[in-house]
């Protein structure tokens, strides 16, 4: 046991970053979601046993839990065509980042324990252990929950070449609703 | 965990090559794809794998989704997030060092603040009490409710609504037509110790709210904050509890957005897209 140092938490905001966009499905929704799980976790001294950053996945996922499930019954707006922000895929960078961004969107559709599991092992870097103690679940679950949602994102994201080779040409589009 | 993995090698030998799977068998091919399986359980799996075509795919399924969330790696957090979280480690530092100070400081600082309270009483008492406004009392008007309706957009697609701020020479408010969900939802025009005060307020697709408020007149003192300076402009972000704001000037005129549950993010990308709205 030992107490949680606050400077020490920037290193992990990239990574809560990606978790939090993976968990709630859009980059605004993760800003926020990550600034609310820094603000309870620095409201008070802390005491931790074990990963940091397992200790921040469980904070995330009691923020999302109790923040974010209450706003998603809030009935929502859809942006009109014109409030989409146009995106150059002319860029690699951009490219890169356009399919980060539908693969981390690809994951908020997975069933909650699902995403839980794929969030803190494959996102966060979490191991099987420290993944069981932050969602409060065994082992073997977290694994069995992994390896479908990974198998749902695969099914999603079919490896081009792959399926080139066994299907041949003309193979239609991979369906991503996952749920 | 050695006896574990033992057991699901061993399952593995007597339903691998069935097409659903055990939960022992996901276990394993979980972990042979992320590269958690020890050496020892990875060699006899891999040689079970190549013998059946049906483990070969779905460890390729497995492969194949630890490869795409890697892939995300390069996603880093905005450098707004990154500022608003900043501002919320720094403070922690700061209070720690105040509570060890604290137990003399009060005893030390008594009688400055005795004298300087003395100089402020005979000083607003010659100047007959013209008080100028804080940008602290700026922000309840910012969080205040609205009193007026929505101001429309100067016209459609404009990036200024048809309002301007009352005791500036005519500054306008902008539209936000380009930050997703925000909109213009209402209006106030106060009086804060003899300037206009003009707030408009605007609220998300997901149901948040800020103020943007313009006070009239020269522009206010700058409260302490965490601070950066984005294309000249100097933007001061204080992050709470109850709620945050940034205040910058525009025109020489102090503005301030404020908003309760509306992350330093959100409200600091509202602020520097003001440009927009010159």
């Amino acid at each position: 046991m030992r107490r949680l140092d606050p400077q020490s938490l920037g290193q992990h905001i990239d990574p809560m970053y990606r978790a939090a966009w993976a968990l709630c499905g859009s980059r605004e929704d993760a800003e926020d979601l990550v600034q609310e799980t820094f603000t309870r976790v620095l409201a008070k001294p802390r005491i931790i046993r074990g990963d940091e950053r397992g200790y921040l996945m469980q904070a995330l996922r009691n923020t999302f839990a109790s923040r974010f499930r209450t706003e998603q019954r809030r009935p929502k707006t859809a942006p009109t065509p014109d409030e989409y922000e146009p995106v150059d895929t002319r860029s690699p960078s951009l490219q890169r980042s356009a399919e980060a961004a539908e693969i981390l969107r690809a994951i908020s559709e997975l069933p909650e324990d699902f995403r839980l599991a794929i969030v803190a092992i494959d996102i966060l870097g979490l191991s099987y252990g420290e993944a069981a103690k932050a969602l409060a679940t065994k082992e073997a679950t977290i694994t069995t929950r992994l390896y479908r949602a990974r198998q749902r994102i695969a099914t999603a994201f079919p490896d081009v070449s792959q399926a080139q080779r066994s299907a041949g040409p003309g193979r239609s589009e991979p369906d991503r609703s996952l749920r | 965990m050695r006896g574990a993995i033992r057991l699901m090698i061993r399952a593995m030998r007597h339903d691998g090559n069935s097409t659903r799977g055990s939960s022992t068998d996901e276990d394993a091919l979980a972990r042979l794809a992320d590269g958690t399986l020890p050496e020892e359980a990875s060699s006899e799996l891999r040689a079970r794998v190549e013998r059946s075509p049906q483990l070969q795919a779905r460890l390729r399924e497995q492969e194949r989704s630890v490869a795409l969330a890697r892939a995300t790696l390069d996603t880093a957090a905005p450098a707004s997030l990154r500022t608003a979280i900043d501002s919320l480690i720094e403070p922690d530092r700061g209070a720690r060092r105040e509570t060890q100070q604290a137990r003399w400081r009060p005893w030390l600082a008594m009688p400055a603040v005795l004298a300087i309270a003395a100089v402020i009483a005979v000083i607003v008492l010659v100047r007959g009490g013209t008080a100028t406004p804080t940008v602290e009392q700026t922000t309840h008007l910012a969080l205040a409710a609205a009193t007026f309706p929505a101001p429309a957009a100067n016209r459609p697609g404009s990036y200024v609504l048809a309002v301007h701020a009352s005791g500036t020479g005519g500054i306008p408010f902008p539209s936000y037509v380009g930050h997703t969900g925000w909109k213009a939802s209402g209006l106030r025009r106060d009086t804060l110790q003899g300037r206009q005060v003009t707030t408009v307020f605007y609220r998300a697709s997901s149901g948040a709210r800020v103020g943007y408020s313009i006070v009239g007149g020269n522009a206010l003192k700058v409260p302490a904050g965490r601070t950066w300076t984005v294309d000249g402009t100097r933007y001061i972000l204080r992050a709470g509890e109850k709620y945050s704001f940034v205040t910058w000037r525009r025109d020489g005129h102090t503005c301030v957005i404020a908003g309760r549950s509306v992350t330093s993010g959100t409200l600091l990308r509202l602020a520097t897209n003001d440009e927009d709205a010159t």
